[in-house]
């Protein structure tokens, strides 16, 4: 629960994920953590805590959003979004043409 | 070390303030900040890196100060430290009379590719598992003086799963 982020994957972090909130309550609410970020999770869905540490990353695989069976490599990776790589965004569906 | 960096855990933070698309940097000397660390970083001649002299903030100055005024003291401090440049010469700007010039190991050709370099961090310290996948343990309610990546753990019970 330091500043520790995969640079060469990510960038450089935002200032939140180094800041004293977020790194103080992370561990002990993240389900809060997560509603104050605009992530609501239901009761039965499980979270976990992954600490990355200057040595070790964790990768953390995203959902797959549904309605997306048919998309191809290229245009899932492009609803990935960096919160979601941190874990604490889901991704949401693709737009269709019916929501424009 | 029991210090207020190793914050996991801790409540009365304030509420995180969460911005949509932040800029990488908030100012350009926070880029200069960031080159300059990786810049001696690439010498080799700051061992264990920021870390130490970040954990040696006093708490009150290490709550107050945002990351890059961290890096910025920190890195002078390590600096110093590491002999690479003297404190009369971070407060005058200028190198000491007969000071040798070094020869910089991250350089315009080498700097777009050293960030995403290939570092290891593993160790080959010959050491044995005492614990199994699955197995319940608890931790040591340890306190350290320097360095700990304990530190959220102490005293914790859980099920153990690799180290």
């Amino acid at each position: 629960l330091c500043s520790c982020y995969p640079w060469p994957v990510l960038g450089l972090p935002p200032v939140w994920y180094k800041s004293a909130p977020y790194r103080s309550r992370a561990v002990i609410d993240p389900r809060g953590v997560l509603l104050e970020l605009g992530t609501s999770l239901p009761d039965d869905v499980e979270v976990r805590v992954w600490d990355s540490t200057a040595e070790q990353r964790y990768m953390v695989l995203p959902e797959r959003p549904a309605g997306t069976e048919t998309l191809s490599e290229e245009a899932l990776a492009a609803l990935v979004t960096r919160d979601a790589m941190i874990g604490v965004a889901k991704l949401t569906p693709p737009q269709t043409e019916d929501h424009r | 070390m029991n210090g207020v960096h190793d914050m996991g855990g801790m409540h009365g933070m304030g509420p995180i303030r969460y911005v949509k698309s932040e800029p990488v940097f908030h100012a350009p000397w926070e880029g200069r900040v960031l080159a300059m660390v990786r810049a001696v970083q690439a010498t080799g001649k700051i061992g264990g890196g920021l870390r130490p002299a970040i954990e040696n903030i006093t708490a009150a100055e290490y709550l107050r100060m945002s990351y890059y005024e961290k890096w910025f003291a920190a890195l002078v401090e390590r600096l110093v430290e590491s002999g690479l440049v003297t404190r009369d010469e971070i407060e005058n700007g200028r190198p000491a009379k007969r000071s040798a010039k070094a020869v910089p190991v991250l350089t315009e050709a080498n700097a777009a590719t050293y960030p995403t370099r290939e570092v290891s961090a593993r160790r080959n310290v010959p050491a044995a598992a005492r614990f199994q996948s699955g197995q319940r343990v608890r931790a040591h309610n340890l306190h350290p003086v320097t360095h700990t990546r304990f530190a959220t753990l102490r005293a914790r019970e859980g099920g153990y799963d690799r180290a």
